[in-house]
C-alpha cells in the first residue's frame, strides 16, 4: 500500500485526478467511516419501515405477491398509515439532512488534514482530529455556500429567469406555453436545468478549493478564502476545473454502471426470488455509494495538489526573529541576563 | 368555489308550450325531411336541426363572421313558441360569465387578463313555411340564466317566433354573427395559428317534451347538449391553411381564392347520409368542430375490422356468442394530423383510435361514418382531451412510451365519446356520466386488453424516469424544509418573496441527486384499479345522478361522472356476468343511437336488453352515496392432544397420558378433521352485493360460500366454521375480483404464510433512497 500512501512530488507524477484516486483509495478507514455515517442514519429511517411493511402485508397478502413491483392500488389502500409514515420519516431525515451536513464540514477537515500533512498511518485518527480542527472554519464555508445557492436558485428559477424568458420569448411569468412547441419548451427547460445543474457543481468545486485555500494557509476567513477561490478559477479554469471534472466523469460513469446492474437486479425480482437478489441489490448501492465516497475524497486530494501548485504561501512573520539561532540549536530570547557566548 | 345551494329538482327552462288542440290547429304544411318518420301531435322522437354555416376567419384577429341557416324539425309532441340557443363563446367574454365566475376567474389555474372571446347575434330571422318569406325576430331576442341569476352571462338566449310551432313542422332560422375566438385555454380558440374551433356558432338548444326549452348556461363544470342532424360547413380561411384544415365530416371542396382557401365540409359525409348503419337508422351528427393549422403533418390509414379480428379472436367469438350475430365493423378512414415533434408517434394514435373504434364497435354497434379525424393539439393550446362527432383531441407529450399510456390512454378515452355521447347523444349538462361513466368503464376495458398495466414514471426535466420512490424527500413544514436546505422562510423585501430556496428542483441535479437506478420501484397499474382508485378519491359526498354543476365542487364532478361510474359500470358486470352485461349495454346503445336518454332511460332500456331486474342496483349505486367495505378474519386451529383427566366407562377419571410423551398418535387415534377454522365476514357501509369467498387449503383444494345479499341486509357479520382434513391456506373475498366498489381491499384476504421476504425488499428501497440522498447532501456541507 506503500504506493498508494506516497505522493512524493519528486518523480514523474501521474495526473492530478489518477493520482487522487489512487491515494485516497488507499485511505481506507476514512473512506469507509464516511460510507457507515449516512449509512447508520438511514438505517434509522429505514427501520420503521420494514416495520410497516411486516404490520401491513401480515397475512394479507400472498407470498410474493408485492415483491416484484407495488400497484398503486396497493399504495391507495393504505394511504393513511403510509402519508403518516411518509410525513414522520420525512422530518427526520430532514433533521438527519443536518446532522450529515455537519458530518461533511467535518469529513472535510479530516481528508484535508490527512492529505496536506501526507499522513503515514494512524490516518483515521489524523481525520478526526483534522476534522475537529477544520470544523467552524468550515461551517462558515457551508454557510456561505447555502447562501451562494439560494442566489444560483432565484437567478436561474426566480425573477432573473423570468425576466429573460419574457425579453426572449414573452412569456409572462415564466410560463413556456407561449413557446411554439413542446420541442421548444423542452429545450429552455433543459437549458434551465442545465444551467442550474453546471452552477451548482461549480459552487461545490468552489467550496473544495476554498476549505483547501484555508486548510493550506491556515486562516480563518471563509469569505475571504472565498472570494480568493473564486478568483483562482477564473483566473486558472483548465488547471482548477479539469482535474474536478474529470474526477465527476469516473465517478458517474461507475455508477451508473453499477446502476444498470442494480435495476436488472430489481426487475428480476419476482414471487420466486429469495433473498440473494435482495442482498445483490443491496450490495450494489453500498458499492455505488462507496466509490462516491471515495470519489469526494480524492477531489479533496486533488485539490490539495492544485493549490500547492497555485496557491501562494502567505507571509508568515519570521518564527526565529527573536530567537539566537535556527532550528536545532539553541533557542532561547536573548535579554540581559544572557551571559552565554557562541564560539564557532 | 362551492356553488350555490339548489333544490333537486331540474333548473328552470321554457315553460313556452302550447297545449296540445292549439298545437294540432297550428300544424303548417311544411316540407318535411323525408328520411325519419315526423312526430305527430302526443309522439315524441327526437328533433332535428340541420345547419348549413359560412364563416370567414380573419387570420391576424382571429375574428370569424358567419351565417347560418338552420332548418329545425320540432318532433317533441309539443308545439314552441320560442328557440333558445347557446353562445358558448361568451363564456370566455368576460369575468362575470357563470363560467369564469364557477372558476375563480382562472382557466387552467391561471388568471385570464387577456385573450377574450364572444360572440354576438347581428341579425336572426324565422320562417316557417319552406316557401315562406323571413321575419326579423332580433328584437325579440334576450338573454337567458335559467341556472343562475347572472345577468352578465350572455351565454342562453332566447327569441320569439312569429306564431307557434306544431309538432312536425319544420322551422327556418337565418343567424348572422360576429365572434372573437379566444386564446385557447379551454378546449376552443386558436394559439399562435393553431385552430381548435369548437362551440362556435349559434346552436340551438334542445326542446323536451314535457320539460321546456333544456338550454344551459355554459357552466365550469359541464359540457353540451343538442339536437341531431346534419351539418353543411363553407369555412373561409387565410392561404397558410390550405390542405391543413380538419374537421367534423367529410371534406367535399377545396378551393383557393385571391389568397384565402375556400373548404367546405359535409357531416355526416353525403355517402354515410344514404346509408343505413348496422341498426338501421341513418347517421347523424350533433355538432361541428374544426381545426386548422398551417403546421399539421397528416397521416392517414384505413381501420379494418379483419386486422383486429386476427389479433383478438377471443373476443370475436365472445362478441358472437352473447349477442348471437356475427360482428363485423365497417373500414374508417382515419386521419391523424399531428404537429412535427410527435410525428414519431402517428402510428400509435392510428392503433389507439383503431382500438377504441374495434372493441366499442364490438360490444355497442359498428361506428357509423367512414371517416374519423385525430387531431394533436399545439402546445400551451389547452385544447386535448375533447369529443365532437367524427373529430376528437387527444394530447401527448416527448419521450411517452406505450405502456405509460400516453397517448393510448386519452385516445381510446375520446375516440369512445364517439359512442358515448356521439351517438348516444345524452344531455351533458344534466347527466355527464351518462357519457364519461360508460367511456371510463369502456376506455379501462379496452387499454387492459391491448396495453395491459400502466408504468407508473418520474419526471425530471419532462423526462420520464422508470418507477416512483417509495418514501417522500426529506423535509415537510417550515422547519423541515431548512433543515433538508430546500428553503428558509425569511422576509426578504428586495427579492419580494418570503423564501431562500437552497436547493430548487432541476432535472439534472434532482436525478443526481435521487439515483433512481438505485432507489426507485417499479409501479404498474391495472387500468381499471385506477378506476377505483379515482372513485374512492370521494366516494359518497354526491349520488353519481346529479346535475352538472350541482355538484358540491369539480372535484365531486370529476369522481362522480367519471370512475365512480366505472366502477359502478363494472360492479354491475361481475353482479350479473359478462353476456347478461354487454347485452344490456347494447340494447341501450341502439335504442337510443342518435337520441337524447336520461338516466332513467338507461336504467330500463339496460334491463331491458340484459334481462336483469336490477331497480335496487340503480337506486343504490347511482342515486345514493352509499359504499361498502367488506373484510375478513380467519382463526385457524389444530386440534389438541388430549390431556387431562377423561371418565373411563368404568366411571372412574383416569389421567390421560402417554407412555412416551412424544409418541404419536396412532392412525385410529388421530381426527380426521384436525383442523378447525373460524372465517368472519364483515360488512361495513350501507351496498349489499352478493358475495363469494372461496377458501383454499393447502392441498389446493377449494370451497367456495356466499354470503347472499339477504344475509348481508340482516347482518354486518356472517361467521363460517368448519373442521378440515387440510390446513387452511387462504381466504378470499370477491376471488375473480368481478367487484371493484370495495373501500378497502387490503383486508378482503388471509394468508396463512406470511411474506418474509417483502418488508426487507421494501425497506431496502427505503434505505436506499435515504441514504443517497444524506450523501449527496452531505456534499453541501463538505
Amino acid at each position: 500500500m506503500s504506493s498508494l500512501l506516497d505522493d512524493d512530488l519528486t518523480g514523474p507524477r501521474p495526473p492530478v485526478f489518477w493520482g487522487a484516486l489512487r491515494t485516497t483509495l488507499g485511505r481506507t478507514p476514512i473512506w469507509l467511516t464516511c460510507w457507515l455515517a449516512p449509512l447508520c442514519l438511514a438505517l434509522v429511517l429505514a427501520v420503521p419501515w420494514r416495520g410497516f411493511y411486516q404490520g401491513v402485508l401480515a397475512n394479507r397478502y400472498e407470498p410474493g405477491s408485492v415483491v416484484a413491483f407495488m400497484d398503486e392500488g396497493f399504495r391507495f389502500d393504505h394511504r393513511a398509515e403510509l402519508a403518516s409514515l411518509k410525513r414522520d420519516t420525512a422530518g427526520i431525515a430532514a433533521a438527519l439532512a443536518l446532522v450529515v451536513m455537519l458530518f461533511g464540514v467535518f469529513a472535510g477537515g479530516g481528508w484535508l488534514q490527512v492529505f496536506l500533512e501526507r499522513t503515514q498511518g494512524h490516518s483515521l485518527r489524523r481525520f478526526l482530529w483534522g476534522g475537529a480542527r477544520y470544523f467552524w472554519r468550515f461551517a462558515r464555508v457551508w454557510g456561505v455556500t447555502l447562501l451562494t445557492l439560494a442566489l444560483f436558485s432565484w437567478l436561474m428559477y426566480g425573477w432573473p429567469w423570468k425576466m429573460a424568458t419574457k425579453l426572449l420569448f414573452g412569456a409572462e411569468d415564466g410560463d413556456l406555453e407561449v413557446l411554439v412547441s413542446e420541442r421548444s419548451a423542452l429545450y429552455v427547460n433543459w437549458a434551465q436545468d442545465g444551467l442550474y445543474g453546471a452552477l451548482v457543481g461549480l459552487l461545490l468545486v468552489w467550496g473544495d478549493y476554498t476549505r483547501t485555500r484555508l486548510a493550506l494557509q491556515d486562516t480563518r476567513s471563509a469569505v475571504w478564502a472565498g472570494l480568493c477561490t473564486w478568483g483562482l478559477i477564473f483566473l486558472h479554469p483548465l488547471r482548477t476545473l479539469r482535474p474536478m471534472a474529470l474526477l465527476f466523469v469516473i465517478e458517474a460513469v461507475v455508477v451508473i454502471a453499477l446502476g444498470m446492474l442494480a435495476r436488472n437486479a430489481d426487475r428480476g425480482l419476482g414471487p420466486e426470488s429469495g433473498a440473494g437478489t435482495l442482498l445483490v441489490l443491496f450490495a450494489l448501492g453500498q458499492a455505488a455509494l462507496l466509490w462516491q465516497g471515495i470519489a469526494r475524497g480524492a477531489r479533496y486530494h486533488a485539490a490539495a495538489q492544485v493549490s500547492k501548485q497555485l496557491v501562494p504561501p502567505l507571509a508568515q512573520p519570521d518564527p526565529w526573529a527573536g530567537r539566537v539561532g535556527g532550528p536545532g540549536g539553541p533557542q532561547y530570547p536573548i535579554d540581559s541576563t544572557d551571559d552565554y557566548g557562541v564560539s564557532v | 368555489m362551492r356553488l350555490r345551494a339548489r333544490s333537486g329538482s331540474r333548473s328552470r327552462t321554457s315553460r313556452a308550450v302550447i297545449p296540445g288542440w292549439s298545437a294540432g290547429l297550428a300544424v303548417l304544411a311544411a316540407a318535411l325531411l323525408a328520411r325519419e318518420n315526423p312526430a305527430q301531435e302526443g309522439e315524441r322522437s327526437p328533433s332535428r336541426a340541420d345547419y348549413r354555416i359560412e364563416a370567414r376567419l380573419d387570420g391576424e384577429t382571429k375574428a370569424l363572421d358567419g351565417k347560418l341557416e338552420l332548418r329545425w324539425t320540432n318532433r317533441s309532441g309539443e308545439a314552441v313558441r320560442d328557440l333558445w340557443f347557446h353562445l358558448y363563446l361568451n363564456a370566455f367574454s368576460n369575468n362575470r360569465s357563470t363560467h369564469l365566475v364557477e372558476s375563480d376567474g382562472k382557466l387552467r389555474n391561471k388568471d385570464v387578463k387577456e385573450g377574450w372571446g364572444w360572440s354576438r347575434i347581428v341579425a336572426i330571422r324565422v320562417a316557417g313555411a319552406e316557401n315562406g318569406g323571413f321575419e326579423d325576430v332580433l328584437p325579440s331576442l334576450r338573454y337567458e340564466h335559467p341556472d343562475d341569476d347572472n345577468e352578465d352571462d350572455r351565454t342562453v338566449f332566447r327569441v320569439e317566433l312569429p306564431q307557434a310551432l306544431g309538432s312536425g313542422e319544420t322551422v327556418r332560422v337565418q343567424i348572422e354573427w360576429e365572434s372573437q375566438l379566444p386564446r385557447a385555454r379551454r378546449r376552443t380558440g386558436y394559439k399562435d395559428d393553431f385552430l381548435l374551433v369548437a362551440q362556435w356558432f349559434p346552436k340551438l338548444g334542445v326542446y323536451e317534451a314535457g320539460r321546456g326549452w333544456n338550454c344551459h348556461q355554459f357552466h365550469m363544470s359541464t359540457e353540451f347538449y343538442s339536437d341531431y342532424g346534419t351539418y353543411d360547413v363553407t369555412l373561409d380561411l387565410p392561404i397558410e391553411y390550405e390542405g391543413k384544415v380538419g374537421a367534423s365530416g367529410f371534406k367535399v371542396n377545396d378551393s383557393t381564392k385571391e389568397g384565402r382557401v375556400e373548404v367546405r365540409f359535409v357531416a355526416p359525409s353525403p355517402a354515410d347520409q344514404r346509408r343505413e348503419d348496422a341498426f338501421g337508422k341513418r347517421p347523424l351528427v350533433h355538432d361541428f368542430t374544426w381545426t386548422a393549422d398551417p403546421r399539421f403533418q397528416i397521416y392517414r390509414q384505413t381501420f379494418h375490422f379483419q386486422d383486429w379480428a386476427e389479433r383478438f379472436p377471443e373476443e370475436v367469438a365472445e362478441a358472437r356468442r352473447i349477442f348471437g350475430e356475427e360482428p363485423k365493423l365497417r373500414d374508417v378512414e382515419v386521419t391523424v394530423l399531428l404537429h412535427p415533434e410527435h410525428w414519431r408517434q402517428r402510428k400509435r394514435h392510428f392503433q389507439a383510435t383503431c382500438a377504441a373504434l374495434f372493441f366499442y364497435g364490438l360490444w355497442f354497434g359498428e361506428y357509423p361514418y367512414e371517416l374519423i379525424t385525430v387531431v394533436d393539439p399545439a402546445w400551451g393550446a389547452a385544447a386535448g382531451g375533447m369529443e365532437y362527432p367524427t373529430l376528437f383531441a387527444c394530447g401527448t407529450r416527448l419521450f411517452a412510451t406505450e405502456d405509460m399510456h400516453t397517448p393510448e390512454g386519452v385516445t381510446v378515452h375520446e375516440c369512445g365519446h364517439q359512442f358515448w355521447y356521439g351517438l348516444v347523444g345524452n344531455n351533458e349538462f344534466e347527466a355527464a356520466w351518462l357519457d364519461e361513466g360508460l367511456n371510463t368503464y369502456t376506455d379501462s376495458e379496452v387499454l387492459q386488453r391491448v396495453y395491459g398495466l400502466d408504468r407508473g414514471t418520474t419526471d425530471y426535466s419532462r423526462v420520464p424516469v422508470d418507477g416512483v420512490r417509495v418514501a417522500d424527500l426529506p423535509g415537510g413544514g417550515a422547519i423541515g424544509d431548512a433543515l433538508a436546505a430546500r428553503e428558509l422562510r425569511v422576509p426578504l423585501p428586495f427579492v419580494g418573496d418570503p423564501k431562500l430556496r437552497f436547493l430548487s428542483p432541476s432535472g439534472a441535479l434532482d436525478y443526481w441527486r435521487d439515483q433512481p437506478l438505485f432507489t426507485f420501484v417499479s409501479q404498474w397499474t391495472d387500468p381499471r384499479r385506477a378506476d377505483r382508485i379515482g372513485y374512492l378519491a370521494d366516494p359518497d359526498t354526491d349520488p353519481i345522478e346529479t346535475a352538472g354543476w350541482k355538484y358540491v365542487d369539480r372535484e365531486s364532478y370529476g369522481v362522480n361522472s367519471y370512475p365512480r361510474t366505472g366502477v359502478a359500470l363494472r360492479t354491475l358486470q361481475g353482479l350479473i356476468g359478462d353476456a347478461a352485461f354487454y347485452k344490456g349495454m347494447r340494447h341501450f346503445a341502439r335504442t337510443w343511437r342518435y337520441d337524447h336518454p336520461y338516466p332513467e332511460d338507461f336504467y330500463r332500456s339496460f334491463q331491458e336488453g340484459s334481462g336483469e331486474t336490477l331497480d335496487w342496483y340503480f337506486r343504490e349505486l347511482f342515486q345514493g352515496t352509499g359504499t361498502v367495505d367488506w373484510s375478513i378474519a380467519v382463526e385457524q386451529k389444530k386440534r389438541v392432544e388430549r390431556r387431562g383427566f377423561f371418565q373411563a366407562p368404568g366411571g372412574e377419571f383416569l389421567e390421560q397420558e402417554r407412555a412416551d410423551p412424544e409418541e404419536e398418535e396412532s392412525e385410529e387415534e388421530k381426527p380426521k378433521t384436525p383442523y378447525h377454522v373460524e372465517v368472519e365476514l364483515r360488512r361495513k357501509g350501507e351496498l349489499c352485493l352478493p358475495l363469494t369467498v372461496r377458501l383454499t387449503f393447502a392441498d389446493a383444494t377449494t370451497r367456495d360460500f356466499v354470503w347472499s345479499r339477504e344475509e348481508q341486509q340482516a347482518a354486518t357479520w356472517k361467521r363460517i366454521e368448519l373442521d378440515s382434513e387440510e390446513k387452511l391456506a387462504s381466504a378470499v373475498i370477491d376471488p375473480e375480483r368481478r367487484y371493484y366498489i370495495d373501500r378497502d381491499l387490503s383486508n378482503d384476504r388471509w394468508y396463512d404464510e406470511q411474506d418474509k421476504l417483502a418488508p426487507w425488499r421494501w425497506a431496502e428501497r427505503v434505505l436506499a433512497q435515504y441514504q443517497h440522498f444524506l450523501h449527496f447532501i452531505q456534499g453541501l456541507g463538505g
